[in-house]
């Protein structure tokens, strides 16, 4: 039989209802990464891009400005870009020595910073198209863009740098959506998708500077 | 003999001439463009109303580099495919928008495009969440890098293919893989690489309108 009290609490019932609707059209924070934050490992946050994809070495190398095999020797920073008062992008930026020059004006010893497309930001390793960043303990190819302004980036993302140190190829199982560790993560060469395009790159980067 | 006998040993011939040639075409069958829910990102994305009309806001740096006609074009491209509720709205204010466009000279860089999605808080959505159904979009921004473009000496074509390509990642769609053989048909946008694409493809647009 009909009476107040459930007339009060149907309009209850629809006064939660469209509170929890409108509520999450857009809920206010971010969802699994907050775990990533406050517990052990790190998660991936990937960036979408598009890119020049190189057939062979021989084109990497002939679209590189400089190619250089290189160790780190400072601590890397993130740099952010904004553009008209927007944020847009960041980088990471870590120096490195030369220890050998292949191509472009570099000699031995000399220090050049780098940008490099991955950098921890908010408790993730952000990076572009699966690119790994350098460490301390790598011995490094890199095959360098070298902008008008002496501004040095990797080329190609992923394509354009390859740790000596790492003699087996990268696995598609080191690519993960769950958590890294430190120490698992610092053992990795790529953490992307296209591990034949970076295999088959890093083969031939082996095979050519790998004794070198 | 009769006729009947006579009949299946005529044709028995004739059967095993089809079987090998059937045979060697299917060895070159090459490799089709990922269809309907293996071309998209399980994430929610933008609500569905949102992707029907797209507030989308232009920065002036996309004009002033002679972008303009490409971001819309892009844009077009995907807007006009019939039989899906896809939509752009231009707005002239940065916060309401729910997509947004750049263009710049990023030398720290080596893409020539590239999509983000963003929380609501202004984190990166992380890898993991792009496989969760629930995840949202809160919003997008897309970048052309015209510093790369020009380094690598895209053509107007080219440039226009990226700028399709990463207004698809906004619409969820994932990067398709290449052909596997030199007389493979490049037959996706959303295929990464240096060429030149008018328009989202035939597998493309069959992929939006079933999804949208």
């Amino acid at each position: 039989m009909f009476n107040r009290k459930w007339l009060y609490a149907a309009g209850l019932v629809l006064l939660l209802a469209g509170s929890y609707a409108a509520v999450n059209q857009y809920p206010p924070t971010r969802m699994q990464s907050e775990e990533a934050v406050n517990q052990e490992g790190f998660l991936l946050s990937t960036s979408q891009a598009d890119y020049k994809v190189y057939k062979d070495l021989k084109e990497l190398e002939s679209f590189s400005k400089v190619i250089v095999e290189a160790q780190v020797v400072s601590t890397a920073k993130v740099e952010e870009f904004t553009q008209n008062g927007h944020k847009i992008d960041a980088a990471g930026k870590v120096d490195v020595k030369v220890n050998q020059s292949f191509k472009g004006d570099l000699n031995p010893g000399d220090i050049i910073t780098v940008y490099e497309p991955g950098y921890m930001e908010d408790g993730m390793y952000v990076n572009t198209e699966g690119y790994k960043n350098m460490t301390a303990s790598g011995k490094y190819m890199l095959f360098l863009a070298k902008s008008p302004e002496g501004v040095y980036a990797i080329r190609g993302l992923y394509q354009g740098k390859f740790d000596l140190t790492i003699s087996q190829p990268a696995k598609e199982s080191d690519y993960k959506t769950t958590k890294y560790t430190l120490q698992e993560f610092d053992k990795l060469d790529y953490v992307g998708r296209e591990v034949g395009q970076f295999n088959t790159l890093k083969k031939e980067v082996l095979s050519k500077y790998g004794s070198k | 003999m009769n006729i009947i006998t006579k009949k299946k040993l005529n044709i028995f011939p004739v059967c095993a001439v089809l079987a090998s040639l059937t045979f060697f075409n299917m060895s070159n069958v090459t490799q089709a463009a990922a269809m309907y829910d293996a071309a998209f990102w399980p994430c929610k994305g933008f609500p569905t109303n949102v992707y029907a009309d797209m507030k989308h806001y232009v920065d002036q740096s996309v004009t002033d580099l002679g972008y303009g006609w490409i971001n819309q074009s892009a844009r077009n491209g995907w807007d006009k495919i019939t039989d899906a509720d896809v939509g752009y709205g231009r707005v002239f204010d940065y916060q309401s928008a729910d997509t947004r466009a750049f263009a710049g000279y990023y030398t720290w860089a080596d893409y020539s495009g590239l999509m983000q999605a963003y929380y609501s808080n202004g984190s990166k959505v992380p890898d993991a969440d792009y496989l969760r159904p629930e995840t949202p979009f809160y919003k997008a921004h897309v970048l052309l890098n015209d510093y790369i473009m020009d380094e690598l000496l895209y053509s107007d074509n080219e440039r226009l293919k990226t700028a399709i390509h990463e207004w698809g990642h906004v619409m969820k769609l994932a990067h398709q893989s290449p052909p596997s053989s030199n007389n493979g048909v490049w037959d996706s946008v959303m295929i990464t690489g240096q060429f030149s694409m008018l328009a989202p493809s035939w597998a493309d647009e069959q992929n939006v309108k079933w999804k949208y």
